[in-house]
């Protein structure tokens, strides 16, 4: 009885796991498929299998999007705002989870209320104000933005994994003859780096796939992100279907292998075993 | 080594008061035990000898120094927490030298400490182990090793047994009587336990709400408990305590019945007083005594542990001989073994011999 039940309950298990798998692969099965095709085959039957493998699809998308210099500037301008974002972020969910400040309270309502505001609302005085300081075209400048718009998300998240860290920990440390950036430099961190490894890799994904602010501040030719000269692909080159998918299968590549090959460490916490369990 | 003096400390969290002037005087060498119910204020005290919470009055001083504006890690002492407080990303021997490596010390010195600790304790074969894989008595042992590692001059535990099981614990408290022999540091150990206070100590302190009840080697609170609090909590199971009043050269208890006692002539004659008994000091009489209703009988095979009722009254015996006895059966109960101990029944203090 509790065998056939519980196979009843493996087969529905598996099979909504299935559905699921399905929905989620199936653009990207797309996507690898038709990048492969001539644009003329893609418009009469997206679904179908390449009849020719159009392996130059590629080497178009990455000449013409000019990869090799937008990929860059993609990746710095991740890299930049995940120091940022991770650094400041880090240290300010330190002080809100420990240190007791009675404004807590306020500083959660700031920190929520800034995230349902709007981006176009600062666009405009962002941007001429970046003008005047002659910040335009500047990838630093514009990961400052970014870091002002993630670390609200980053320090909530990152609080609750510095609340979940036992006080005596701390404690120990102190009386081992730690000072307090100590305390926080080897014993904090380290224990909490899963938790700022989850902040780097959402921070990194939104900086990557940003647009709207990356198409505004960032318009010089050599300072383009991949995402916006992937949105130049289009139009600008009466839009060959079969380029755009390899060209979006490039953009997308990076952040599936980053993905696939931390997925491990996202899952795994390393705080098991501190305490007593 | 060093010996510490806590001077009518006090501690107030915010508005509420936890710790009411405590004073102790620890010799250098000893091994003190806080002992006292839940919410009594014996971690709190540890705390503030730590340097982990600040002194509300009063003045806690070690090694003839004061220090209570001094940060944890210039008192020179170490601590082992209820839950260990390992460093969760540290192997074990990293966790024993993490003090060490703070304080810059070279390889070889670190490695040749955290041996001998790591000997001492039995960790030789974890050292290379993260906290994670190791079971509780191991960590427990690591946390220790982290004290040792760091030659203190004061050893605080704060209930460092009590996420063991019962077999467990008796080993690792006979573990760390032995570590403090061998080590002679001046230890001060908190527990709820009072058999761990009793077999640990060289002097238990009893604390209640924030005050010290009593402090004295652990024979002397068994002897001669001060308070009826103290009389209580020391001794498993706890002394019975009946109310009653002088009559002639007995005592009239309240519920009916009469124990002959020599008392001292201060107190008079009807003066209502507290008497006193340890469960294991009642016997089963045949002619006179008190009669009883057995109302409990719980053998454990070496002993046997009884309910009675006298007059409305609940009185416990513990019994070392086998004993014949069946619930509602109706006996007598002899108070003529062993001290009979007597309180005011007003202050509840010790009545003077
Ligand atoms: N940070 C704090 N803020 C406010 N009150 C506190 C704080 N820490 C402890 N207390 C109060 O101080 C009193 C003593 O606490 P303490 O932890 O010293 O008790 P304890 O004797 O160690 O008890 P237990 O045996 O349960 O560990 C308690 O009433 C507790 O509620
Ligand atoms: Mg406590």
């Amino acid at each position: 009885m509790r065998l056939i039940e519980s196979r009843t309950t493996f087969v529905l298990t598996y099979t909504a796991l299935a559905i699921l798998l399905l929905i989620t692969l199936f653009p990207i099965a797309l996507l690898v498929l038709n990048s492969l095709k001539p644009a003329t085959q893609i418009v009469q039957s997206p679904l179908a299998w390449p009849e020719v493998y159009r392996w130059d699809n590629f080497v178009r998308a990455w000449n013409d999007a000019r990869f090799g210099t937008t990929m860059l500037n993609s990746a710095m301008l991740a890299a930049l705002t995940i120091v940022l974002v991770c650094s400041t972020g880090s240290l300010t969910a330190y002080v809100l989870a420990r240190r007791k400040i009675k404004s807590w309270k306020i500083v959660t309502f700031y920190l929520l209320a800034t995230t349902t505001a709007p981006i176009q609302l600062f666009l405009f005085p962002l941007y001429f104000g970046f003008a005047k300081l002659g910040l335009i075209n500047n990838v630093f400048a514009v990961s400052l933005i970014y870091t002002a718009i993630y670390s609200p998300f980053a320090v909530m998240l990152l609080r609750t994994y510095f609340l979940a860290v036992p006080k005596e920990l701390e404690e120990a440390a102190l009386i081992d003859g730690a000072t307090h950036w100590q305390v926080f430099s080897k014993v904090m961190l380290p224990i909490v780096s899963p938790g700022i490894l989850t902040v780097a890799l959402i921070i990194g994904l939104y900086s990557w796939n940003e647009f709207l602010i990356a198409t505004t501040f960032l318009q010089r030719t050599d300072r383009l992100t991949a995402v916006v000269s992937f949105f130049l692909l289009s139009g600008q080159y009466t839009s060959d279907w079969g380029e755009i998918m390899a060209a979006a299968l490039i953009i997308v590549l990076p952040v599936i292998v980053l993905f696939i090959a931390l997925q491990r460490r996202f899952i795994e916490g390393m705080a098991g075993g501190s305490v007593k369990g | 080594m060093a010996s510490v003096s806590i001077r009518d400390v006090m501690k107030a969290f915010g508005a509420a008061k936890v710790i009411h002037g405590v004073s102790v005087d620890i010799a250098d060498g000893e091994f003190v035990v806080l002992v006292g119910p839940s919410g009594c204020g014996k971690s709190t005290l540890l705390r503030m000898i730590a340097g982990l919470e600040d002194i509300s009055g009063g003045t806690i001083s070690i090694g003839g120094q004061v220090v209570n504006d001094l940060p944890p890690k210039a008192r020179d002492i170490s601590m082992v927490f209820q839950n260990y407080a390992l460093y969760p990303h540290m192997t074990v021997a990293q966790n024993m030298a993490f003090s060490l490596t703070l304080a810059g010390a070279p390889a070889a010195e670190k490695e040749q400490k955290v041996n001998a600790a790591a000997e001492i304790l039995g960790l030789t074969p974890l050292l290379d182990r993260y906290p994670r894989q190791l079971s509780g008595g191991q960590r427990q042992r690591v946390a220790m090793g982290r004290s040792i590692v760091r030659n203190p001059q004061v050893f605080l535990f704060d209930e460092p047994l009590s996420n063991l099981d019962a077999k467990l614990r008796v080993s690792m408290r006979a573990e760390i009587k032995a570590l403090h022999r061998r080590l002679g540091t001046t230890t001060v150990y908190v527990t709820h336990d009072q058999v761990e206070a009793m077999t640990l100590a060289d002097r238990i302190v009893v604390m209640q709400a924030g005050r010290v009840e009593q402090a004295g080697a652990p024979i002397e609170l068994y002897d001669r408990p001060e308070n009826t609090f103290v009389a209580q909590f020391i001794g498993s199971p706890s002394m019975n305590i009946l109310p009653g009043r002088r009559q002639g050269s007995g005592i009239m208890l309240e519920n009916g019945g009469m124990v002959a006692a020599s008392l001292p002539s201060h107190i008079e004659e009807g003066r209502r007083i507290l008497v006193g008994k340890r469960p294991e000091n009642i016997r089963l009489a045949d002619t006179g005594g008190l009669s009883a209703t057995v109302k409990v009988v719980e053998p454990t095979g070496s002993e046997t542990y009884a309910v009675f009722d006298i007059g409305g009254e609940e009185v416990v015996g513990l019994f070392r001989e086998r004993v014949e006895l069946h619930e509602q059966q109706t006996v007598r109960l002899s108070f003529d073994d062993g001290p009979l101990h007597l309180f005011d029944a007003e202050t509840k203090r010790r009545l003077p011999d």
